[in-house]
């Protein structure tokens, strides 16, 4: 079948207006009467709040008020439900919100902001998750049984524990006794930040009538209205959410944001419009980040390298609220066995809170975390065994239409195909052919891979809809719901519209500003779902205006509807071309010469229901999680300095199982984002805390982002085409996948060449240099030596 | 970070321990001091002006008393406060010792010191901390001589 | 520099633009230490934003043209002046032939957007413990000049960094000029800077080495390991010794790595800082070494 934008590398629909700044972003929204709000925010990291002093902020000329936690008691929340809008009685990490300034200028609010003075009563901390669940640490929500948490969780009142995630499958302890070689390891992942561009902002306005209208940098329009209705009492009708263009999403922008609290704030301030900007410092201190990680894992494998047994514990370090972190802790959970068909597993992720920063989503979504310890324990065992990584992982894949994976979800046929990545991938990066001798003595070269599998982590009824109106020249309005924060998942799903009708591209549009009044349906766009759900739901859509457009054009051609077909935006009867009606001639409904008409404006309707998730057990982890599995790899190939520990990747690969790429460009630009995203995670991000819970690095001077000096030369890309039957042309999604392997694939890189085990991240110079000098000092030594002897430095240097 | 020092006032050791055991006397020699207030069970609230290098701010800072042992002139007091953008709080242990012809004061530190300030002035701080240390003490002095006299 | 902070707006002040450098002092004397002294604002904004210092009175000086000085004089040396920016050095041939340390701390300071701004003279006066520019200064003995109503005084660079944000300039003064010496024509000079995974540098390290058979004169100088840049002097005494000289700067490295007073900070510990030390030392010197 040969397709007309299906599968083009048609340039994303939102660039134009990017690139000539003319795109209206939640920050540009200014609107009359507008007061500026500005947050006080802790200094202390636990303690009781026992005064607030806010006379002298009221003093400074423009504050208009200024309003404390106490003032509207919420809680608030997608998943724990554990969240305050404002600090409520006590604050719990340094940089919690405790008031809220609102005044006509920045200016004065931000004088304000100095002037409010909290008195605190200091409470005893715990930073360190493991301690936080010793049974006398100091519990940092004492009241966690009145939180209206999601069924999908098991939070532990009396401890520090947001959520207990179990799975148990097979006879984890039988298949120890029966594996001949066992490893034992340790993991760590700090804190990070998602570092988007355009930070948390809101604008509300909280309408004298009840009616609230918000416009905000997020990815989602429906939890919004969904959380605040739920939690403050509103009707679903009188809160309308918009969000314009979005710089940046990357899991941060999931759930509920600020949207609430800037609700309450306007109404507070006698109904008049609020705008809340974070500054960078206040989005590194103040918002989530991703969680702090800890894996143990203990893994048992056969001789012949089967692996038959998997032990792991993570620890999630969620800080001081879990919101969404608990979901994080349960994906990171059924996701431990990666792509592999592990016959006894037993899986303990606990998301567990600290007197840290609150933590969320972040791309990827728990995977990167199971896979850095999974897929490092693939290459341990493989050293161990005698066995090729390669090879070891051959072995272990899961075999679609056969296999089970950890949650016992039988993979359908058609899940894809998990070999033939590993082969490509191989292929690509000369795997066994040995690297060129780097100039420089004292550095080497090496290969690494790992493989990984993800599919959207959401509630199994998670839903999607599409609406597709007609205009009178057969244009189109198509109204979606997933979000567009520069993924380009709207520029696929307008090529499917333009594929099915056979119209010109620029016939199709999506507005860029989602609206809960205005847009159609989708849960979430988050866990690479957008063009599979929101994409089947426009096909449906599509079906559903069909059927309209042919019921029409069969009464005015006279031919039964399934005669017809529709082609370059006509309807014409099948073997004979010339009997043929235009669409914009029926579109509107037709009417024939005497005026009569019949028909009327076209409206397709479709849905995405997801039939076969289900719940998993609380026990022992067993359902259906997902609604499709993309399996994927990365192999690099990197370049060590082993005086500095300085890391060089000289070419990476990825290699995906799409099902079908609807657009090359888009997932070429997923690739490249979530490959630099994935190394400058590998490489050099993390929040670093004092010893009092201050943030270290709020800021990009000393929170190191990746830089364009930082980028590898080469970065390449394959796809494996199996069809999922049941996709928007067979394709899955690719949005997060393309950074959970590149951590793994550095990592596995270094340990194939020097032995040096790297467990923990970021594999930043100094840490490199720190392993090879704890693990293998003799290396440094004799790279020292070459160093010393080297007699063409000023050669190499050019 | 810890520091520490050792002072000798000419006073009697019940009178520096009755100076330092009221806290508006001592207070009011904080260099910088804007305003402060004494609440119940001697906590003291206090804005000072500090300047390190050429950052200059104010910090809002408030001290207690962990533990005060007259019989042993012995004291432990715990400071805590925030300012441009910074925070710190500190344990500080004191100690008289009496002497032939006076009084020794011994005082001992632990420090730390969160935000720019931190990350920035930490090699400076000890410099700074016996610059103010200095100065408190010199107030000291003069006030229980003008005192005592 | 950036810390963080939660503030978008600066705090009040008064900005004056004098054309002369008379009239500028003049404002200076006037507004003591309430007042602080632009050039590209680079440093002075984000510290103003972050609210760690707030002047009442900000002296604009880009538009005082005795500022803008760029000279060289055979025997006497390299004047650079107020104003003059890091893309001014960076064009500046004569820089890149002769005084090669500050040409290549001048290309690493980070990027063009930055340096078209920022001046040489305002990097030494914020004294920042990262910077670049203090570093190649410090090692061709570069010394600054400053003026105020009443005096004009000239202090080595070395001295003048006292510290984090503090250094030698009393209210009513400006930096008006930096003074290299002149050098001899075999001198050979460079810098390194090791940064990766960090905009600022994790050590810095420049080295002036005047090796003949008649004099020898050696300075290497440090910067980003403690409060302020310092000279490894015993490290420098080896290389004057006679002997192979490769191994001379291999023991001169090992020195260096020890003797400096070196810290851990957020971006580095001590322990990786020395071990930089002695790696960026030799390989700074063996570079120099080996070019004809
Ligand atoms: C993103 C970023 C990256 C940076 N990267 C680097 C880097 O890689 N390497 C590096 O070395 N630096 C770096 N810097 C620092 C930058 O180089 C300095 O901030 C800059 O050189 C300051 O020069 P300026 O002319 O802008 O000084 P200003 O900001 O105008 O002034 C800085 C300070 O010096 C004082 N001052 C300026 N001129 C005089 C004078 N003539 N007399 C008396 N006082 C004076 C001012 O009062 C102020 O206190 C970076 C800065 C930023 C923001």
């Amino acid at each position: 079948m040969t397709f007309k934008y299906i599968g083009r590398p048609v340039p994303p629909q939102d660039g134009f207006y990017k690139v000539t700044g003319t795109a209206q972003y939640t920050l540009d929204v200014e609107l009359p009467g507008m007061l500026y709000a500005k947050l006080v925010t802790s200094t202390v990291p636990h303690a009781k709040i026992k005064k607030i002093d806010v006379s002298k902020a009221l003093q400074v000329p423009g504050v208009v008020k200024v309003v404390v936690g106490k003032d509207f008691p919420y809680r608030v929340g997608m998943y724990a439900g554990d969240r305050d809008l404002l600090a409520i009685d006590k604050v719990r990490w340094v940089g919690h919100p405790v008031a809220a300034v609102l005044a006509e200028s920045l200016e004065a609010a931000e004088k304000a902001i100095d002037l409010v003075d909290v008195e605190y009563e200091e409470l005893p901390t715990v930073f360190d998750p493991l301690e936080a669940l010793s049974p006398d640490a100091p519990l940092i929500h004492e009241k966690m049984e009145e939180y209206r948490h999601s069924p999908a969780f098991r939070p532990i009142p009396g401890t520090n524990i947001a959520n207990k995630f179990t799975l148990v499958k097979g006879d984890v302890e039988k298949g120890f006794r029966e594996a001949d070689v066992i490893i034992e390891e340790k993991f760590y992942i700090p804190h990070v930040s998602h570092c988007f561009m355009e930070v948390h902002n809101v604008v509300a306005h909280y309408h004298l009538d009840g009616t609230v209208e918000i416009w905000t940098s997020w990815q989602n329009v429906a939890p919004i209205r969904q959380i605040m209705a739920l939690s403050l009492g509103i009707p679903h009708n009188k809160i309308i959410v918009k969000i314009p263009y979005v710089g940046g999403g990357f899991g941060g922008k999931a759930g509920l944001g600020w949207e609430a609290l800037v609700a309450i704030l306007s109404k507070e301030a006698g109904y008049r419009p609020v705008k809340l900007v974070l500054s960078r410092k206040e989005q590194f201190t103040s918002a989530a980040v991703r969680e702090g990680f800890y894996g143990f894992a203990k893994a048992g494998f056969k001789k012949d390298g089967r692996f038959i047994a998997y032990d792991v514990k993570f620890i999630l370090d969620a800080g001081a609220y879990a919101d969404y972190t608990v979901n994080v802790g349960r994906a990171v959970g059924y996701s431990a066995d990666g792509c592999y068909e592990i016959p006894n597993i037993r899986v303990e992720s606990l998301t567990v809170y600290t007197n840290k920063i609150p933590t969320t989503a972040l791309r990827g979504f728990g995977y990167p975390e199971s896979h850095w310890v999974l897929e490092q324990i693939m290459d341990k065992a493989a050293e161990k065994l005698g066995i090729d990584p390669a090879e070891l992982r051959k072995i272990n894949l899961v075999k679609p239409g056969i296999s089970e994976t950890c949650t016992g979800e039988r993979l359908r046929e058609d899940a894809g195909n998990p070999q033939k990545v590993l082969e490509v991938l191989l292929e690509e990066i000369g795997w066994g052919k040995p690297s060129e001798k780097p100039r420089e003595p004292w550095k080497i070269r090496s290969k690494g891979l790992a493989l990984f599998v993800k599919g959207p982590a959401q509630p199994p009824n998670a839903s999607a809809s599409a609406i597709l109106k007609f205009n009178e020249d057969a244009s189109i309005d198509l109204l979606i719901a997933t979000g567009n924060f520069g993924q380009g998942t709207v520029t696929a799903l307008m090529q499917i519209v333009a594929e099915e009708f056979g119209l010109p591209l620029e016939k199709i549009r999506v507005d860029y500003i989602r609206d809960t009044h205005k847009s159609a349906y989708t849960w979430q766009t988050v866990g690479s779902r957008g063009l599979f759900t929101d994409g089947i739901a426009i096909l449906n859509a599509i079906e559903d205006a069909k059927k309209q457009i042919f019921k029409i054009a069969s009464e005015v051609l006279r031919c039964p509807e399934d005669h017809l077909e529709l082609v370059d935006g006509e309807v014409r009867v099948k073997g004979k071309p010339w009997e043929k009606i235009p669409l914009q001639d029926i579109v509107m409904g037709y009417t024939y010469p005497n005026g009569n008409s019949i028909g009327g404006p076209v409206i397709g309707r479709g849905v995405f229901m997801s039939t076969h998730t289900t719940y998993l057990d609380p026990e022992t982890g067993q359902g259906n999680p997902t609604i499709f599995h993309t399996f994927g790899g990365t192999a690099v190939e990197i370049e060590v300095n082993l005086l500095t520990g300085e890391v060089e990747v000289l070419k990476g690969v990825q290699v995906l199982d799409l099902g079908k790429v609807i657009n090359p460009l888009l997932v070429e630009q997923q690739v490249n984002g979530g490959f630099l995203m994935g190394l400058s995670i590998g490489l050099y991000e993390q929040i670093k805390f004092d010893e009092r819970g201050w943030v270290v690095n709020p800021n990009f001077t000393n929170y190191y982002l990746i830089r364009i000096k930082d980028i590898p030369k080469q970065i390449i890309w394959k796809t494996v085409e199996t069809p999922q039957s049941d996709g928007p042309y067979g394709a899955r999604g690719v949005g997060e996948l393309t950074m959970i392997g590149v951590a793994p694939a550095i990592a596995n890189a270094i340990y194939r060449a020097l032995r040096v085990k790297l467990n923990e991240l970021p594999m930043s110079p100094e840490n490199i240099w720190k392993a090879l000098r704890e693990q293998r000092p003799e290396i440094v030594d004799e790279a020292l030596k070459k160093f010393l002897e080297f007699k063409k430095m000023v050669e190499v240097k050019k | 970070m810890k520091f520490e020092g050792k002072m000798v006032l000419n006073s009697r050791r019940e009178d520096v321990w009755n100076f330092i055991s009221e806290p508006s006397k001592v207070i009011e020699c904080v260099p910088g001091l804007e305003e402060y207030s004494v609440e119940e069970g001697k906590r003291v609230t206090a804005k000072v002006k500090v300047s390190i290098g050429f950052i200059k701010g104010t910090f809002r800072a408030s001290s207690s008393v962990v533990k005060e042992d007259h019989q042993n002139y012995t004291a432990k007091l715990k400071l805590s406060g925030s300012g441009v953008g910074s925070g710190f709080d500190a344990l500080v242990d004191l100690k008289l010792n009496e002497l032939e012809y006076g009084t020794e004061f011994i005082w001992l530190a632990d420090v730390n010191v969160s935000g720019p300030l931190g990350s920035l002035a930490k090699p400076m701080l000890e410099g700074y901390v016996r610059k103010i240390v200095d100065q408190l003490f010199d107030c000291i002095k003069r006030k229980l001589t003008n005192s005592t006299i | 520099m950036s810390f963080g902070s939660p503030y978008f707006t600066l705090p009040e002040f008064t900005y004056h633009k004098p054309k002369t450098l008379r009239e500028a002092l003049e404002l200076l004397e006037k507004y003591g230490d309430e007042a602080k002294v632009m050039a590209g604002g680079v440093g002075l904004i984000p510290f103003m934003k972050e609210r760690l210092i707030s002047p009442t009175h900000v002296i604009d000086i880009k538009e005082i043209a005795e500022l803008k000085k760029l000279e060289y004089k055979k025997g006497e040396g390299l004047t650079i002046g107020a104003t003059i920016t890091f893309s001014e050095l960076e064009k500046y041939q004569l820089l890149k032939e002769k005084y090669r340390a500050l040409y290549q701390a001048v290309k690493l300071a980070s990027d063009n957007i930055i340096r078209n701004r920022a001046t040489l003279i305002g990097n030494i006066c914020e004294a920042i413990p990262w910077v670049d520019g203090p570093i190649p200064l410090i090692a061709y003995g570069a010394e600054v000049e400053i003026k105020s109503l009443d005096e004009v005084r000239r202090t080595p660079v070395a001295d003048f960094i006292k510290g984090p944000v503090e250094i030698d300039l009393k209210p009513g003064e400006i930096v008006t000029s930096i003074h290299l010496p002149d050098i001899p024509e075999e001198a050979k000079s460079g810098f390194l800077k090791f940064n990766t995974g960090s905009e600022f540098a994790l050590l810095n390290i420049a080295a002036y080495l005047l090796i003949t058979a008649k004099k020898k004169d050696v300075r290497l100088v440090y910067g980003a390991i403690s409060s302020k840049p310092a000279r490894a002097l015993e490290a420098e005494k080896i290389l004057l010794r006679d002997g192979d000289l490769n191994a001379l700067i291999s023991m001169a490295a090992i020195k260096a790595s020890e003797e400096l007073e070196v810290i851990s900070d957020v971006l580095a510990s001590e322990d990786y800082r020395r071990h930089l030390i002695k790696i960026l030392t030799m390989k700074l010197l063996k570079e120099l070494v080996e070019e004809v």
